[in-house]
Parts: C-alpha cells; sequence; structure tokens
C-alpha cells in the first residue's frame, strides 16, 4: 500500500515537473530580473544627463530651452520608478511614457548640438555622446530581453498544459508588456531631402 | 520593427572571418596567430568579423546578435570582444562582452573606431584593421591582470604532475573513447559495404568528420560561452 503511495507521489511530481511547477516560477524569475536590466539602464542614462548638461552648457548658452526640456524631463522620468511588485500594465505606459519623453528631449538636444563643431570636438562631450549612445543601446537590448522574457511567461500562464499548473498553484497573472516605442516608430518616418 | 527578414549570421570558423576576403592570406594567419595566442595568454576572447553588407539591418542589431550566437569570450565572465566592420555600409562597431565593460569603456571602444577610421578612408583596410586589433589588445592587456591573476599564475605555471583527473580520464575514458572509435570505424566499414561508399571500406571512415578541419590550428576556436548587454561603440568611415 505503502508503496503505491509513493510511486503515486512520483507519478505526480514527474508529471508536474514538466508542466510548470518549476518553469513558471523560473520564467517569472527570468522576467524580474529583466526588468529590473531595464531600469538599470534607464537609471544608468539619467545619471549621464547632469554631466552633459554642464557640457553642453560651456558652448551652447544660447540653447537654454532645449537644455531645460532636457532637465525636466530627466526629473519626471527618475520620478516614474516602477518596482517590479508594482508592475501594471498602467504603471508601464507610465514609466515608458516618461522614459520616451526623456529620448526626445535627449535627440532634440543633440540636433542642436550639431551647429556647435567646438563642443563636438571636446573629448569630454565625445566621451558623454559615447556613453550616452552605448547606455541607449543597452536599453534596446533591455527591452528586448525583458519582451521576451514576459513572451515566455504569458505564454507559461496561458497556454495548457503550464496553465493549469498556474490556476492550481501559483495564480499568476500576465506580466504587461512593452509597446512600441513612440506613438509614431509605427509608422516609418519621412524623409525629406 | 522587427519585420524584415534578418541577414544570415556568418560561421564561426577561427578569430578571422572574412565574408568579404578583404584581408590578403597572410595578413589574415598572422592576425589568426595573435588573437589565438592573445586569447590563451589573457583569457579575453577577440574576434574580427569583416562583411560585404549588414543588408538593411542596424549595425548595433547585427552585432549583438552575432555575438550572443557565437558567445564569444568565456562563460560567466563573459570576456569577448568583437571587432565588426561592414564594407557596403561603412560602419565599423565595437561590440564589448559584459565582464569586459568595465575596463574596455564606451568612450574608449569610440576612440579606437574613430582612431581607425581615417586607415580605412584611405583604403588602407588592412592597416586600419590591425592598428584597431593593437589598440584593443594594449589596452586590455593591462586590464587582464586585474580580472584573473589567478588564472594567469596557474597558466605561467602549468601543475607538474597530472592531476587525479588526468589518471581517471586515462584509466577510463580513454578505453571507452577507443571502444567508441572502433564502434564507428565497424559502423563505417558495414555502410560502406551497404552504400557503396567510398571511404568507409577500411573502418577509417568515421575519422572523417570530427577530425578533419586543417586550417587554423585544428579548428579550436570556438565561442567560449560569454554573453553580451550592448557595450561597446559604433561608428563608420
Amino acid at each position: 500500500m505503502k508503496f503505491y503511495n509513493y510511486m503515486g507521489l512520483l507519478v505526480v511530481v514527474m508529471v508536474f515537473s514538466g508542466c510548470g511547477i518549476r518553469s513558471i516560477p523560473k520564467s517569472k524569475n527570468a522576467v524580474e530580473a529583466g526588468w529590473a536590466e531595464v531600469q538599470n539602464q534607464y537609471k544608468r542614462r539619467s545619471d549621464l544627463i547632469p554631466n552633459l548638461v554642464e557640457t553642453v552648457k560651456g558652448y551652447a548658452r544660447h540653447e537654454k530651452e532645449t537644455l531645460q526640456s532636457v532637465i525636466e524631463a530627466r526629473a519626471k522620468a527618475t520620478q516614474t520608478q516602477v518596482n517590479f511588485d508594482q508592475l501594471t500594465p498602467e504603471a508601464l505606459q507610465k514609466f515608458q511614457a516618461a522614459q520616451s519623453a526623456l529620448s526626445s528631449a535627449l535627440s532634440r538636444l543633440m540636433v542642436v548640438i550639431e551647429k556647435y563643431p567646438d563642443l563636438k570636438a571636446n573629448q569630454n562631450f565625445l566621451s558623454l555622446q559615447d556613453q550616452l549612445e552605448g547606455t541607449e543601446n543597452r536599453i534596446g537590448i533591455a527591452r528586448r530581453r525583458y519582451i521576451e522574457s514576459v513572451e515566455n511567461f504569458n505564454n507559461q500562464v496561458t497556454v495548457p498544459p503550464e496553465s493549469w499548473v498556474n490556476s492550481l498553484f501559483y495564480k499568476y497573472s500576465k506580466m504587461p508588456q512593452f509597446a512600441a516605442e513612440t506613438p509614431q516608430s509605427d509608422t516609418p518616418p519621412a524623409v525629406t531631402f | 520593427m522587427t519585420a524584415w527578414a534578418a541577414r544570415s549570421l556568418p560561421k564561426l570558423t577561427g578569430p578571422v572571418v572574412d565574408e568579404a576576403g578583404l584581408l590578403s592570406s597572410a595578413d589574415r594567419s598572422v592576425i589568426s596567430n595573435e588573437l589565438a595566442h592573445f586569447y590563451q595568454t589573457s583569457g579575453i576572447q577577440l574576434q574580427l568579423v569583416i562583411l560585404n553588407s549588414l543588408d538593411g539591418e542596424a549595425v548595433e542589431d547585427f552585432s549583438i546578435r552575432l555575438a550572443q550566437h557565437w558567445k564569444i569570450g568565456r562563460k560567466e565572465q563573459d570576456t569577448g570582444v568583437m571587432l565588426l566592420m561592414a564594407i557596403e555600409e561603412k560602419k565599423i562597431r565595437i561590440e564589448v562582452g559584459g565582464g569586459l565593460e568595465g575596463q574596455l569603456t564606451d568612450f574608449k571602444s569610440g576612440e579606437i573606431i574613430r582612431a581607425m577610421s581615417p586607415y580605412f578612408k584611405k583604403g588602407n583596410f588592412s592597416g586600419g584593421i590591425q592598428f584597431g586589433l593593437v589598440s584593443l589588445m594594449d589596452h586590455l592587456k593591462g586590464e587582464t591582470q586585474l580580472v584573473s591573476k589567478g588564472e594567469m599564475a596557474r597558466m605561467a605555471q602549468p601543475d607538474q604532475s597530472p592531476s587525479k583527473w588526468t589518471y581517471l580520464f586515462l584509466a577510463f575514458f580513454f578505453p571507452v573513447l577507443i571502444v567508441v572509435i572502433l564502434c564507428f570505424g565497424m559502423l563505417g566499414a558495414t555502410w560502406g559495404r551497404v552504400r557503396g561508399w567510398p571511404y568507409g571500406g577500411s573502418g577509417g571512415g568515421a575519422w572523417g568528420g570530427g577530425l578533419g578541419g586543417g586550417g587554423f590550428s585544428s579548428g579550436s576556436w570556438s565561442g567560449g560561452g560569454g554573453s553580451f548587454s550592448g557595450g561597446g561603440a559604433s561608428g563608420g568611415w
């Protein structure tokens, strides 16, 4: 009798170990790590900005407005932090909006900078530009990896047989996904010469 | 955003992957040996990639895809660096593995690219490439001692006596290996008889795939399991 009990338990464990009992929490951890990396890289970007603003100020005094909008967008973006346990679709959307406002303020600044060849040759500026470009690249990669991890997790909690295990034991709901970067990014940009 | 059919990834055939056939075979073998030696002594896997074209993909997107696919650099330590150039787009990228981002900063990568581009503008590709690789190696050399002092020491003084694993290997795995080889040889021979396979007749057929290769030091170059998260810089000429 006892032997059959153990066998039953073994069968249950074996069945479930292939059906999400381990993989669901694992992929949730992957989403958490992915989100931490996304926040980390966005923080890295906002840490670069004060230095950038100072450097640009020295050469481009007349661009007060552009610089001001970068500073304001940065302040808003650093206020909009979202912890993993508060990560709802609404919170993610807010986070995204704040960060893309900063992105566009920064790209406006970079366009303005084209007018200042002295600034563009400045070593400090070159260093900041490299770091900023590198960070934008890292942000893109971190976002892509987050998106992939969420896709995997959402499949686990919605597609059977893993989803049955989820509704029995974990009761996790889907994680929010990033939308396309900006409203315009769905349509290709118009190129004029 | 990812709708286009991304271009195919080249095969990792050695430290120099030159799709465009830009380098002479002499340059190619000198650079390959240099990079292989650098990997052995520093633990940093430096990879050169020369492409004809990116087929419309952004250089950063392609570069991270390739670096992650090849897994350049040591596992866990993420000590891989990839110098990639695309002829048609005139793009250069240095992709830096996660473990080296602190030493080989985005700025340093950018500086090296900016110093390479005058060579390329003049059409001196070989010179520019060698300048770039030497700059990378020089810069990274100072840092390797910090990263893996213990490992360097171990490499400098290899164990005099064979470890117990060596004995274990000799006592157990080696006979197993021989049996496996014999089995495959017999299989090759049988196959040869049945299918008229020209190389299998004497039982030597099994040697064909695995131990062939030739070219760069017996094909020992492969990704070490390193990971990338987007460090480095891009530029052009």
